[in-house]
């Protein structure tokens, strides 16, 4: 069930009737059977694999924190990883290495043909699993006890409103949660409400509508050149920001509406300082993931230096393949790995620089260079992630520059420029916000305002996705990981 | 709790209804003033009036396709003559508007003009997305669950964007709408192709009508094509599919894409012929290939091409025979 859909907006108020009606110690059921129909509304069997998972991680769970010796705790630890990890390698993966596998072996005339799996990605594998994945190896260390009540358990594994593009979610933070009862808040709900309006709004209206524009360009790239190609790139930096930023928007409002707190996925990306900065604001619980399950336990920077820079290497290429099983979405982890590297080794000829050239007085300047020089390599290295091969990003890449013509610019994206007026001045619009963000919360900035003012905001931002709104119910692009 | 769930339920009510109404509103002035600028209704506007002077209810040629056909053909040079073609039209909305003409307008038409270029069957211009795009046209004359059928969309979501026409219309309320006249369904062009990047607006057309690679022929929309023939041979309505003029740069593009376009006339032919319906084929494909001053961009006449294109038409018809 897509969030953008009319299927979301009946289902979802009912739940919430529901939800609100019935004592607590029954809510668990309506969670979990509400859970289980969204997941299955799209493809009924693979809620199997929803629950397999479900269940070898309830009982490693319970296993791992009874076991007395270290070598059984980590039998079931590796039972846990094994069964998790091998079914999103067989769902995710095999079909990735058995075809890079024939055409290595092709490139050495060795002709084999490999078989592959004729199955559907399932959707969001790789977040419940990645969340599974955090319980079990908490448990592992000692930092979380085990829920034994199975059916809660299965409503952290499949809570619907993050089950399928997160936030990845720790069982630390949202186990408990579902013990607590929820009375009803009505600022809680009422700031829900309005997450999920905002979040509405940057998918359906600035990523849908960017969508359209850069499929034109990317679908194919080679009958492009200059500023196309450019303006698609950039409009990719935003559609998937707001895709992504959006859904995980919804996705905290509609938990948030039910008395959750889920975590901040999203902090206003794009205005990073510096690569490093982004990955602090940018879907911040896989960041935070890699960084407590990949990265630390590498040895992270306590080590020396050729061994951190390995450390940060093996996390964004594992970032890379977890986005997606191709070589371009590798190629991009690749990219943020090389930036942190040298942004970091970098650093003391960047200071000198700004100490040289005297910018170290004009702090503002600085932040404005430094925002603009890291929108530009993180929106470069986007190439990669949404082009449809590693010969498609490398076109665009190198054809950037090519004619710069405005000529026909409308017609060559096959939009009216009034589209592409909207699109630019939408995206101006979240910005606007994102800055008063950056100084103030904007919930305490409104709350300061008059009713009638505030109500007059939010019946703007309705009729806003009502008429410049996108409805053709595409899919987050974050469904597809 | 009970306090919190009261004003909740208080806001919330008070806020929907100011939101439903101002929505509303919002919508009946899109209705009103907005919705019956654009092409389809002020051309339904136009036929309605039209019709009333035809001599015994009668139409002698009636021009259906898309914007190939909308463009191109002028009926005032074309005695007793309808152009109803309408921008990006497939066969299942033309079916269903040949149907209207006869059984809802009683109009009797002698000759049905189909056309039938390249990109008319192609799947790209005919997704379930595209079908029927301006809905609250259509559904005055076809039930919403037969658009809801072929369009393969719930019946309520397409209930809710016929009675809200509103919706996702904000680039279209801010850029004015195009008001050009409408002559017996023919809509002048007045834009040029001579002096503009010539391959570069073909490349984009071609774009805009096939995939890669390119799938020329879609089920559904053959489908109706062939209803659309018998229905023509059911009510004794003479048949003439035709191909418009394209230009050199169109054409070329069609090469370099690898479509074979005379292989795609005989399969789509040859469907024809599993019907006992008979046509006649009228080919101007290369009508204008070295008059690009004929063009309004790679793959459509302006007026001074129409012009031209109708006179010619108009010869070629009077020599046909109809059985």
């Amino acid at each position: 069930m897509l969030f953008n859909s009319l299927h979301f907006l009946i289902f979802f108020p009912i739940v919430l009737l529901i939800y609100y009606s019935i004592a607590h110690k029954y809510r668990w059921i309506l969670l979990l059977l509400s859970s289980y129909y969204f997941y299955m509304s799209w493809k009924p069997e693979y809620i199997i694999l929803i629950m397999i998972s479900t269940l070898i991680d309830y009982i490693a769970g319970i296993q791992i924190d009874k076991s007395v010796t270290k070598a059984r705790k980590k039998r079931f630890l590796i039972l846990s990883l094994c069964t998790n990890l091998g079914l999103l390698f067989a769902f995710k993966y095999f079909n990735f290495f058995s075809e890079s596998t024939r055409a290595l072996l092709q490139h050495f005339a060795i002709p084999l043909d490999p078989m592959t799996l004729k199955v559907l990605l399932p959707v969001g594998i790789s977040f419940y699993t990645f969340q599974t994945l955090s319980y079990t190896i908490d448990i592992y260390r000692g930092k979380l006890k085990p829920q034994r009540h199975l059916g809660i358990f299965a409503v952290y594994v499949a809570f619907f409103p993050q089950l399928v593009a997160g936030p990845i979610e720790r069982a630390k933070n949202l186990l408990p949660q579902f013990l607590q009862p929820h009375n009803f808040d009505y600022s809680q709900a009422t700031n829900g409400l309005k997450l999920m309006l905002w979040g509405f709004f940057k998918k359906i209206v600035i990523a849908d509508r960017l969508a359209v524009l850069v499929n034109t360009v990317y679908n194919d790239p080679t009958g492009f050149t200059g500023i196309p190609l450019i303006l698609a790139t950039v409009f990719f930096a935003f559609q998937i920001y707001c895709d992504f930023s959006g859904y995980s928007d919804i996705a905290i409002g509609s938990a948030q509406m039910m008395g959750f707190n889920l975590m901040d996925n999203f902090k206003r990306p794009y205005f990073s300082r510096s690569v490093s900065e982004f990955w602090k604001r940018w879907h911040i619980s896989l960041s935070t993931w890699f960084r407590d399950y990949v990265y630390i336990p590498l040895g992270g920077n306590r080590t020396s230096k050729p061994r951190w820079h390995l450390n940060i290497a093996i996390v964004f290429l594992l970032s890379g393949l977890w986005h997606g099983a191709a070589w371009t979405f590798v190629v991009w982890g690749a990219i943020h790995g090389a930036l942190l590297i040298f942004e970091r080794l970098a650093k003391p000829l960047k200071d000198t620089f700004f100490k040289a050239t005297n910018l170290v007085k004009l702090p503002k300047l600085t932040h404005l260079l430094e925002i603009a020089f890291t929108f530009t390599v993180v929106t470069s290295a986007w190439i990669f992630f949404r082009a449809n091969s590693i010969e498609d990003a490398w076109y665009i890449l190198t054809h950037l520059f090519t004619n710069l013509s405005l000529a026909q610019l409308n017609v060559q994206m096959g939009a009216k420029w009034i589209s592409l007026i909207v699109a630019v001045g939408v995206i101006a619009f979240m910005e606007l916000v994102h800055l008063i963000q950056e100084h103030k919360s904007i919930r305490q900035f409104m709350s300061n305002k008059p009713l009638i003012l505030r109500w007059a905001v939010y019946l703007a931002i309705i009729l806003a996705i009502i008429i410049f709104g996108v409805f053709n119910q595409t899919p987050f692009i974050y469904f597809q990981f | 709790m009970k306090e919190h769930k009261i004003k909740f339920v208080k806001r919330g009510t008070i806020f929907l209804l100011i939101a439903i109404i101002t929505i509303l509103l919002i919508n009946q002035a899109y209705i009103s003033s907005i919705l019956p600028q654009k092409q389809v209704f002020r051309k339904e506007a136009a036929w309605q009036v039209d019709k009333e002077v035809l001599p015994n209810a009668t139409l002698q040629f009636a021009f259906f396709g898309d914007s190939h056909t909308l463009y191109a053909t002028n009926p005032n040079y074309i005695g007793n003559s309808y152009n109803f073609a309408s921008t990006a039209e497939g066969y299942i909305e033309t079916y269903y508007k040949v149907r209207k003409i006869v059984e809802i307008d009683n109009i009797k038409l002698k000759t049905i003009l189909l056309e039938v270029d390249p990109h008319t069957f192609s799947t790209l211009p005919r997704s379930n997305e595209g079908l029927f795009r301006n809905l609250r046209y259509y559904t005055s004359f076809i039930p919403l669950k037969d658009i809801a059928k072929h369009k393969e969309q719930s019946i309520i979501s397409l209930a809710i964007e016929n009675t809200l026409p509103i919706i996702g219309k904000g680039d279209e309320i801010l850029s004015q709408v195009v008001s050009s006249d409408i002559d017996k369904g023919w809509i002048k062009s007045t834009k040029t192709f001579e002096d503009k990047d010539k391959e570069k607006i073909a490349r984009t057309q071609y774009k805009r009508h096939f995939t890669n690679p390119p799938q020329l022929i879609q089920e559904k929309t053959l489908t109706y094509f062939l209803e659309l023939l018998k229905f023509a041979e059911a009510n004794d309505i003479n048949i003439v599919l035709m191909t418009y003029p394209l230009s050199n740069e169109y054409l070329h593009e069609l090469e370099t894409n690898s479509i074979d376009t005379k292989e795609y006339y005989a399969t789509l032919f040859q469907k024809a012929n599993t019907l006992s319906t008979s046509y006649h084929v009228l080919e101007y494909q290369d009508l204008f290939t070295n008059k690009p001053q004929y063009f309004g961009d790679a793959d459509h006449l302006n007026e001074k091409g129409a012009e031209q294109f109708s006179k010619q038409l108009q010869q070629d018809l009077a020599t046909l025979i109809f059985s």
